[in-house]
């Protein structure tokens, strides 16, 4: 009996599936040559079958059971996150609001809304000066874009490259404008493109004596212009190809930026 | 609790409005009339009226109000600037660059011309502007691509002031493509706002 007892410990595992390879074999040898062992298996196994169909019944767990569990539960302070997560939540959002606020309002003197034909372009920035007549050199405002999109064959008088990128939205072209007047000391140009200020934006020496110039960077479109003569004159380009009544009985200047604003 | 939660939602509210002061701090149309003189309770209340109109047209008060003190500093009297803001307002209802008479008018004060003139040359504009699209909806009528027409309009808009008939425009275009003769210029310009027709 003995040698049973083994075996009857390895009946419960046994009947789960949990005994290993050599137990298992070892067990069924013995079951196969001990009757006492093969009844008490065989009745292990009806009570074992007969439990598991034993319909369940699901049981609500008294209504205080949750409550004594936290009760009991030892005390824990809560991170430093959680503490203050919610305030963080709220002055993220103020600041987020004052950052977007400050773009707003702050983002320089330009208007801000959508750009058409003659809506104020953005400050014209002069630009290294290069020889009337030189050949269009692609180039790009920034490193890593699309530097040159097309060029109008210049005139000895303007160049004109697409500097933006796709897929950036505006495009913004450089025109380049000369102006010869030698009795000049001091040139500006003023156009829709600054919502004609009066200061305008400097001409530069182009390098040639009387020779001024400037390039601006425009969106495409249409703009109507005059050089300020130092100071006061207001006069039209007169190597400008277009030119129209200004409709206060003088002249204008036609900039015609080629190219297509995106919709 | 229900302090604190309050306190939660009442004191980024606070900061946010403290911050947007400024914002609210923008002169008003009223205030800008009374800086520049002009008189008359009733004249002011028809700026306003002007300026409300030309802002439920869509025409953002962040370069309305600036363009206002422009005009007004110019001493365009209130007649003048209800018609500027009117020609400004209908412009923005017909989807029209309106941008081109703030240009206009602000070209009129660098240039310091009398006011009258600077309403005409507003109203002028609009018109030039009007038959533009009148000539930009023949085009397409006769299947003419028009993929910027607020540019497209600005630049036939200044061929009309150069003399040409809007007829003539629609006419040398159909007839002779956008790169015929003395349309030089036009087409050149055209060549990206007005693709030309597929046959």
């Amino acid at each position: 009996m003995n040698g049973c007892r083994k075996y009857e410990d390895l009946l419960a595992r046994y009947l789960h599936g949990e005994t290993l390879l050599q137990d298992r074999e070892a067990l069924e040898k013995h079951l196969a040559v001990c009757p006492d062992c093969e009844n008490l298996y065989r009745d292990v196994a009806d009570v074992d079958q007969a439990l598991r169909e034993v319909p369940g019944k699901v049981v609500d767990p008294p209504p205080y059971l949750h409550a004594r569990i936290v009760a009991n539960l030892p005390a824990e302070a809560p991170p430093l996150l959680a503490r203050w997560g919610r305030w963080a939540v709220g002055l993220g959002t103020v600041a987020a609001a004052l950052f977007a606020l400050f773009l707003g309002l702050y983002r320089g003197d330009g208007p801000r809304i959508e750009r058409v034909a003659s809506a104020p372009a953005p400050a014209a920035t002069p630009q290294p000066p290069a020889a009337p007549g030189a050949a269009v050199a692609p180039r790009s405002a920034e490193p890593g874009k699309v530097p040159f999109l097309s060029a109008a064959p210049g005139r000895g008088r303007k160049r004109e490259t697409v500097v933006a990128s796709v897929p950036e939205v505006q495009v913004i072209k450089e025109v380049k404008i000369f102006f010869y007047f030698p009795p000049a000391q001091d040139v500006a140009v003023t156009g829709d493109f600054n919502d004609w200020n009066a200061d305008g934006v400097p001409l530069k020496a182009a390098g040639k004596p009387g020779l001024w110039e400037i390039e601006l960077r425009l969106p495409p479109g249409v703009y109507s212009y005059n050089f300020i003569v130092d100071g006061e004159l207001l006069v039209p380009d007169p190597n400008a190809s277009n030119q129209m009544p200004d409709g206060y009985g003088g002249t204008n200047s036609i900039l015609l930026v080629k190219g297509e604003s995106p919709v | 609790m229900t302090v604190r939660r309050t306190a939660r939602f009442l004191v980024p509210l606070f900061l946010l409005l403290a911050s947007a002061f400024p914002a609210f701090a923008q002169k008003t149309v009223d205030e800008l009339c009374r800086t520049h003189g002009v008189g008359g309770e009733e004249n002011i209340r028809r700026i306003e009226q002007a300026y409300v109109a030309a802002v439920k047209a869509g025409i953002s008060e962040d370069v309305l109000l600036p363009f206002v003190e422009d005009i007004l500093r110019h001493k365009l009297d209130c007649g003048q600037m209800v018609r500027v803001l009117d020609v400004t307002t209908r412009l923005r209802q017909a989807d029209l660059p309106y941008f081109v008479v703030f240009s206009k008018v602000r070209e009129g004060v660098a240039k310091e011309a009398p006011p009258v003139r600077v309403v005409e040359a507003a109203e002028a504009k609009y018109k030039t502007l009007s038959e533009s699209r009148d000539v930009l909806n023949s085009l397409s009528s006769l299947g003419y691509s028009i993929r910027d027409p607020q540019n497209a309009a600005v630049l036939v808009s200044s061929f009309i002031e150069r003399g040409y008939a809007p007829a003539e425009i629609v006419s040398q275009i159909r007839d002779k493509g956008i790169q015929g003769g003395g349309f030089a210029a036009l087409s050149g310009v055209l060549e990206n706002p007005v693709k030309r027709k597929v046959h």
